[in-house]
């Protein structure tokens, strides 16, 4: 299986826009390799990642959140939408993390899509929730914030122009942010997108990994 | 007898939908998918009223529980749709989003197997008279 790897985080640095740096080609891989390319994930970085199904997500999401809170003491966000809170937290738990522990700290924060997305508050909620959550990081003494946010809510709730608005409207590198954020894509939801809707959300990320 | 026609992308879901109906009774089928374009398939190639009931998970990828309702709505005005979501449900937001989908009954997941059964009894009273016995329905994966 072809596995196109994508250059250089370091061109975050360099203010080096997504275009440049990713052409619209994907980083590709199994579960395994996926997880090293989040490892490799810098702060700035706004990637997009499409994940096949809710297991392999869950599988790669609790090994780097065990990592991003443990190991890089970062705070840590993660927008769900096809998997409960409850069940994030399960699964979260057999990895080895003490999900409690971090969420009574303020450090994992677990937060519904629909909220997020859809409320009558607006499309910016977890963008505002990101920004509350930053002030939060640097209190605890956090290097800085890992998110994964899962644009699912957009598809149930069919409003696929508010979503394309909303993420054409952030930056494709975070500035002067110590973020590190995926935007998360079922397959099948990516899929159901219009071959220009996909391409122009794939050209407005850092990276675009897909994972099999 | 009532067919109900359940459809989840959870696969465990289904199980117990259909464990809890099978212990329940011989003249409840249900018929489970977890793709909803093949339960969509399946639920034209019937006849009208071959179901009388709909089970749909909400937030499920490419074709969510409304869409798919609404596929069914546009189908049948006879069959009782019922959404079920682990997730908190604002009925009202819903109603007013999609007016047309008229939907019977909103099930909290998880469920317990009185859940189940009172709502399906609810519906078993509305086709008591139908007659056949039944399988005890099939899974179409």
């Amino acid at each position: 299986m072809a596995i196109v790897l994508r250059q250089a985080e370091t061109m975050v640095r360099q203010n080096v826009t997504r275009n440049q740096v990713n052409r619209g080609r994907p980083i590709t891989g199994s579960a395994q390799m996926i997880l090293k390319q989040l490892e490799k994930t810098k702060h700035g970085e706004h990637n997009i990642l499409i994940y096949p199904n809710t297991s392999t997500l869950n599988n790669v999401m609790a090994v780097h959140y065990k990592e991003a809170l443990e190991e890089r003491n970062e705070l840590a966000l993660f927008v769900t939408m096809y998997t409960h809170p409850d069940k994030v937290r399960q699964v979260l738990g057999k990895a080895g993390l003490d999900v409690g522990k971090f969420e009574e700290q303020g450090s994992l924060v677990i937060y519904d899509a629909v909220k997020g997305y859809q409320s009558s508050e607006g499309v910016y909620t977890v963008m505002a929730l990101i920004n509350m959550l930053f002030e939060r990081a640097s209190k605890l003494g956090k290097t800085g914030m890992f998110g994964m946010a899962d644009m699912g809510s957009f598809f149930v709730y069919e409003t696929i122009e508010k979503l394309m608005s909303y993420e054409l409207s952030l930056p494709s590198v975070w500035e002067k942010m110590k973020l590190r954020s995926f935007c998360l894509y079922h397959r099948e939801d990516f899929n159901s997108l219009l071959p220009e809707e996909r391409q122009a959300l794939i050209d407005h990320h850092y990276k675009y990994i897909k994972a099999y | 007898m009532l067919r109900i026609l359940a459809v989840d992308d959870e696969v465990d879901i289904l199980t117990v939908i259909k464990e809890m109906l099978k212990t329940y009774s011989p003249l409840v089928q249900a018929d489970t998918f977890r793709d909803p374009e093949r339960a969509l398939k399946h639920f034209r190639d019937k006849q009208e009223g071959y179901y009388s009931v709909v089970l749909t998970d909400v937030r499920m990828p490419r074709m969510s529980g409304f869409a798919f309702a609404g596929e069914i709505r546009n189908l049948s005005h006879k069959v009782s749709i019922i959404m079920m979501s682990a997730f908190e449900m604002n009925k009202n937001e819903i109603h007013s989003k999609w007016p047309t989908l008229d939907i019977a009954e909103f099930l909290p997941k998880p469920f317990t197997v009185n859940q189940l059964i009172s709502i399906v009894t609810k519906y078993m009273d509305l086709t008591r008279n139908n007659g056949n016995r039944s399988s005890t329905g099939r899974d179409y994966g």
